[in-house]
């Protein structure tokens, strides 16, 4: 029984009256402490996926459990805490707030913890000297390098010490080397114990995962034939 | 960092925004304290003057040629169509004024004078009576003592050109003048005030009365009235409106005026506030996607929103009432027509605030519950 089970996970979306089929039929069972990448082309239903493992996307049908617990039977308000306890996100485009300074932003999931805030002044400042930011707290967004960003977001995401990360594209809007540097954060948050699903256009980025599910048309094609080198 | 760090963070970032919302609801507030100190100042003053004055009911003779009220009475027609009142009258009013109260009884004799060439209205009064019937009288000089000295109206002092210190004569006796009344717009701006005896013995009508006014406390004129018409059969006993319930009236239609604006100003701060913090959620959707993806629950989001509101609105009351007491101090007891300044209520004050904080919540309400239904999922989509 692995941490994460998905079974037979659909996803129909309404659009303009039409229906757009954005996950079909998908299995998928993730042992704690796995780094996982999710490839597939744009389009294929890789957010949708990665939405839905993130509880905030109830799917059409199936059944999702994290820790044995059925997320999508939750209430809304109960899934929240469910996010908040176990989940860490790195969205696509990073989603920074753009008026917040980098440990301000690092400690917005905290706003609503019972943490004092000096605890979690130690927290964020923990969660980013961990990323490697520490002397660049006070910074804004706008003064940080896109690598940089992409760290504090990690911060963010790994600040409340949850035990799954889900990062959507990490690296999709950085150079090949900061990209490099993000992807090995989060090997090594990975190495700390972690359980970790990245999904990314980039097939260098599987030399760190140690398991790639690849997505095509909402189906997940099996490994072997697509594994490549 | 709270939930209210984040409002507080947000408000600094919209200053201009939410400034310009606090002006508005500087300007709706402190409108409503404005109206409401004025028109409470107005009727605390009609109330006051009206206790203080008590009412006054005019018993007069039945007349079927001509209406009488108090002064109205043409000199011609009252010395041929009207029968006066006598002493015995005037003893039953007394008795019925005694029970009900009342705080003075003025009685009159009206009549026609000859001024030199010209004629004028004789108004024999009981002058102690008189006065307190009548206290928000203005004399310049001093009031009549004896006999021999008479008090005119504005009209007549002007008229006859008798000042305080002058002497008057009427139908060949010489008295002296020692006030004028202020000038009121009333009938009694052109009268030569007498001694009562007086003038019965001018008038040539030894102890009869034309008028008698009765003051008495205005919550108990009803009953004062119905039993003097039952005493005094051949009498018309109506109550007087005087100045100051016409000036009731007057400040009872303004209070309706002040509370139709009121509630136009509180749809429109309610309005404000709404469409304000609406563009406000619409443009944080990101965020607001980011913060229930991270854990917050509706509830927080909408927490963050109302406290914004809250803020802001608590600010805009204290402002607010902060003004409109500048401001109807400044210029409150002219406009009331009140002789005192009308000074800030803390009570209003703690009303204000409390009202605008309603008028806060009222309009985030619905953007906050959009604010708190945003899909995450949804909103993190790049698009
Ligand atoms: N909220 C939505 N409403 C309607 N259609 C949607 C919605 N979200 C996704 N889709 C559709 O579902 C399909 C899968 O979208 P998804 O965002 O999961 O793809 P993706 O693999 O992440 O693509 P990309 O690599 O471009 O990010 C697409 O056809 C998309 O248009
Ligand atoms: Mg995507």
């Amino acid at each position: 029984m692995g941490l994460i089970e998905l079974y037979d996970i659909s996803k129909l979306y309404q659009s303009d009256g039409t229906e757009v089929r954005a996950l079909t039929d998908v299995e998928l069972s993730i042992d704690e402490g796995e780094l996982v990448a999710i490839m597939g082309p744009s389009g294929s239903g890789k957010s949708t996926l990665l939405t839905i493992l993130g509880a905030m996307n109830p799917p059409t049908t199936g059944q999702m459990l994290i820790d044995d617990i059925d997320v999508y039977r939750l209430s809304v308000e109960q899934r929240a805490d469910f996010r908040h306890e176990y989940l860490g996100f790195v969205f696509q485009q990073l989603q920074l707030i753009p008026y917040l300074t980098a440990i301000e932003n690092v400690m917005l999931p905290l706003a609503i913890s019972k943490h004092s805030n000096k605890e979690q002044q130690l927290m964020a400042t923990a969660a980013l000297e961990r990323v490697g930011l520490g002397d660049k707290m006070k910074r804004l967004p706008s003064q940080l390098s896109g690598g940089e960003q992409g760290r504090v977001a990690i911060a963010r995401a790994i600040v409340n010490h949850p035990p799954i990360i889900l990062a959507d594209e990490p690296t999709g809007s950085l150079d090949t080397h900061t990209g490099e540097e993000v992807m090995q954060i989060f090997k090594d948050l990975n190495e700390e114990g972690l359980t970790i699903l990245i999904v990314t256009h980039n097939p260098e980025n599987t030399r760190y995962t140690q398991r790639t599910i690849n997505i095509r048309d909402g189906r997940i094609v099996r490994k072997g034939a697509t594994k490549c080198a | 960092m709270r939930l209210t760090d984040i409002s507080f963070n947000d408000l600094r970032r919209r200053k201009s925004k939410m400034a310009l919302l606090v002006v508005g609801l500087v300007i709706g507030v402190s409108t409503i304290v404005s109206l409401v100190s004025i028109t409470q100042a107005m009727q605390a003053d009609v109330r006051e003057k009206l206790d203080r004055f008590g009412s006054n009911v005019v018993v007069a003779p039945k007349s079927d040629a001509i209406t009488l009220s108090y002064g109205g009475v043409s000199v011609a027609s009252a010395s041929v169509n009207i029968k006066d009142l006598k002493a015995d009258d005037l003893t039953r009013i007394e008795a019925v004024g005694a029970k009900y109260g009342a705080t003075s009884i003025a009685p009159k004799l009206v009549g026609g004078v000859r001024v030199g060439d010209a004629k004028a209205l004789l108004v024999g009064v009981d002058l102690p009576a008189e006065l307190r019937a009548n206290r928000w009288w203005e004399i310049t000089g001093r009031e009549p003592k004896g006999p021999g000295e008479v008090m005119l109206g504005a009209l007549a002092s002007r008229k006859f050109s008798a000042m305080p210190g002058g002497k008057l004569t009427l139908s060949g006796l010489e008295f002296a003048v020692t006030g004028v009344l202020r000038e009121m717009g009333s009938q009694e701006d052109s009268v030569i005030f007498a001694d009562l005896a007086r003038a019965q013995q001018i008038l040539g009508k030894p102890s009869a009365l034309t008028i008698v006014e009765v003051s008495a406390p205005s919550s108990r004129l009803d009953s004062l009235i119905g039993e003097l018409t039952s005493v005094l059969p051949d009498a018309n006993v109506t109550a007087l409106s005087s100045a100051m319930e016409s000036r009731q009236q007057r400040v009872g239609q303004l209070t309706s005026f002040a509370l139709a604006v009121s509630i136009v100003v509180l749809v429109v701060g309610v309005v404000t506030v709404l469409t304000t913090m609406m563009s406000a959620v619409s443009e944080r959707r990101r965020e607001i996607g980011i913060f229930r993806a991270t854990g917050f629950r509706k509830t927080h989001v909408a927490i963050i929103i109302l406290f914004e509101a809250f803020v802001v609105s608590v600010i805009g009351g204290i402002a607010g009432w902060l003004l409109g007491s500048l401001f109807t101090l400044a210029l409150g007891a002219r406009l009331a027509q009140i002789s005192t300044a009308i000074g800030p209520s803390p009570v209003l004050g703690a009303t204000a605030i409390v009202v605008s904080v309603l008028i806060g919540m009222a309009g985030a309400a619905y953007p906050a519950l959009r604010a708190a239904n945003l899909d995450p999922a949804d909103a993190l989509r790049f698009t």
